[in-house]
């Protein structure tokens, strides 16, 4: 019950920022430009899902962002100005003011993407045409998901810590560690337990692995939203050909486990957007404000 | 259980520093408790304690008969909270946040009525972020009364405020007062305690050293009423130690000041300074204020050094807070 009311507190208060605003704008003019390049260039194949597709690049590296932006200050913000202890005179419990963040936070980044995603929408349709409106909600669902999971592990951070610094160094971190650099790291781990680079064909522990980021997560969801390879990652070290083949394919044919199901992504978004929150929780719940 | 507040062999220390040394405090419900001390005493820890805003190192804290760690939330669905160091939300109008706490507090209060109370009813839609300090103070005593509390916390509720601020705030404790609810005012400035308070508790570098009533507390430190007489030729003040009832005597730009412990002692020393054949000029006499008293128990050094100290730390009383920041 109180969890809906911080919620929507918080949503106004956020609402109200500038800064909200100004991530929206930035990222409705990526979608859109990223919508229109192709009929900006003149690509000879441009078509709605090459155009969708381009606007999964921007998703991957401005959602988590705009999310950590909205999120990490969430908690420890309002702890280092004193909000909290206004907040905390009421009858509220940590736990539901941590819940009441995340909800919030979430509907404001929910909102921003569904603000372009429309927009992009509208500007895909005029140039390209028909597409299936069904296939683009899931891609923009997917892209939803996505900011939940940043937005639950920005907040948990910012509940952890009790300084607005330690809450940016380790959102930062974590950006670069699981929007840039995933991919490095789990070639790492590929090369120290084979002592060889990844190449088209991995086992599948190693496709889970990758899966195990935010970003990959999300782009096999886009995949299965859109019917369609997405090319959309960042700082490979596997050869293009395998960014663009199917599970199967990269398990060198049989049976691809559960564990590299579309739902499987879907729960490690989920996990994502829950399991920090939780950790935030648990070393915000006994701490002295 | 009686008491709105029960305090037994409170600890708290902060990394090495040690907050609040085996605080034991029992507050009567109904009771006006001025909680008095210089800055960085532990008044704001003792409160943040109350509220779960921190957890005691030792000791137990019962407020309103409900445990303080375990038991906060239903705490605080019956107390009022102005606490030290709270910030309102910048963007949310003064009515948001009356709102707010009676949304959170499950209250029915009429935000307008309760705006008016606090006299910010001409500011309420305008967001909180474009206040003055006395107008945040104000709204921050507007949200605390909301739920009609059982007991109100207030923590420097005087700062910022201006002396129009002050009577309402004083208005406020004597109306709640008189309703039933106990108040715990936490001050640092003695004439706010005294203007309102039943008792009055003096706490400093985190020991309680004495409870008692304001006139108690005068008695008990030997706090006597003053007398100035002034006279020609001047008596000396050696002769006049002499009369009963008299503490000390010594003379003043051109006056004699003379410490009594009762109003009949005025009279013998006037009557005295009359028979030493001088002519009586003027006299006046001045009631020992809490101050004095507060200088006499925590001594008058200890005060100026934790006021200069807070003007450089912004909240003196969880100075050391920020251990692993």
């Amino acid at each position: 019950m109180s969890v809906i009311g911080l919620a929507r507190k918080d949503v106004l208060d956020i609402s109200r920022s500038r800064m909200v605003w100004g991530l929206t704008g930035v990222f409705t003019l990526f979608s859109v430009l990223g919508v229109s390049l192709f009929a900006l260039l003149g690509v000879e194949e441009a078509s709605a899902i090459r155009a969708a597709e381009a606007i999964a690049f921007p998703s991957i590296l401005l959602v988590p962002l705009a999310a950590i932006v909205v999120g990490y200050m969430a908690v420890v913000g309002e702890r280092r100005s004193g909000n909290l202890r206004l907040l905390l005179g009421f009858p509220v419990s940590r736990g539901a003011v941590v819940a009441g963040k995340v909800v919030a936070r979430t509907v404001v980044v929910a909102g921003s993407i569904a603000v372009a995603f429309a927009v992009a929408g509208g500007v895909g349709f005029a140039l390209y045409g028909g597409f299936s409106v069904l296939r683009y909600a899931g891609f923009a669902l997917a892209t939803v998901g996505l900011g939940v999971a940043f937005v639950g592990l920005a907040v948990g951070i910012s509940a952890s810590v009790r300084s607005r610094g330690k809450a940016l160094a380790l959102a930062v971190g974590a950006y670069f560690l699981l929007v840039l650099f995933w991919q490095l790291i789990a070639g790492g781990a590929y090369y120290a337990v084979t002592g060889t680079v990844p190449g088209v064909e991995v086992p599948a522990w190693y496709l889970v692995l990758e899966r195990l980021s935010p970003s990959m997560a999300y782009q096999v969801l886009v995949e299965s939203a859109l019917g369609a390879p997405v090319q959309a990652s960042i700082f490979s070290i596997r050869p293009p050909d395998a960014m663009t083949a199917t599970a199967a394919e990269q398990l060198g044919g049989g049976p691809v486990p559960v564990s590299l199901s579309t739902s499987a992504s879907a729960l490690v978004l989920a996990l994502w957007s829950v399991v920090p929150a939780a950790v935030g929780y648990w070393r915000f719940r006994a701490s002295d404000l | 259980m009686d008491d709105a507040i029960s305090i037994q062999s409170l600890r708290k220390e902060y990394g090495d520093t040690v907050a609040i040394d085996g605080l034991d405090l029992s507050i009567p419900s109904g009771e006006v408790f001025g909680f008095l001390g210089p800055n960085g005493a532990g008044k704001s820890t003792t409160i943040d304690v109350m509220l779960n805003y921190v957890r005691p190192t030792a000791g137990a804290v019962t407020i309103l008969g409900y445990d303080a760690v375990d038991e906060s939330k239903a705490i605080r669905r019956r107390v009022g909270v102005l606490s030290d160091g709270y910030a309102l939300y910048d963007r949310l109008t003064g009515r948001e946040h009356v709102e707010l706490a009676i949304e959170l507090k499950g209250a029915d209060d009429d935000p307008d009525r309760l705006l008016r109370r606090v006299g910010m009813a001409d500011a309420a839609d305008r967001p909180a972020g474009g206040y003055s300090k006395g107008m945040s103070q104000r709204l921050g005593l507007g949200v605390a009364l909301v739920g009609s509390p059982d007991l109100l916390v207030f923590d420097e509720p005087a700062s910022g405020l201006d002396p129009n601020g002050v009577r309402t705030l004083r208005e406020i404790v004597r109306e709640e007062a008189d309703s039933g609810t106990t108040v715990f005012f936490s001050s640092h400035d003695l004439d706010q305690v005294e203007a309102v308070c039943d008792r009055v508790g003096i706490l400093n570098r985190g020991e309680l050293l004495a409870v008692d009533t304001v006139d108690g507390l005068r008695e008990r430190l030997g706090a006597a009423t003053r007398l100035c007489v002034d006279a020609v030729p001047l008596p000396d003040a050696d002769r006049l130690s002499n009369v009963e009832g008299v503490g000390s005597v010594a003379a003043e730009d051109g006056r004699l000041v003379a410490d009594c412990t009762d109003g009949e002692t005025k009279f013998r020393l006037l009557s005295a300074v009359r028979e030493s054949g001088a002519t009586l000029v003027d006299f006046e006499t001045e009631t020992a204020s809490l101050e004095d008293l507060f200088a006499a128990s925590v001594g008058g050094s200890d005060i100026e050094d934790s006021a200069a100290r807070s003007d450089v730390n912004a909240r003196p009383d969880d100075g050391p807070v920020e251990v692993d920041a």
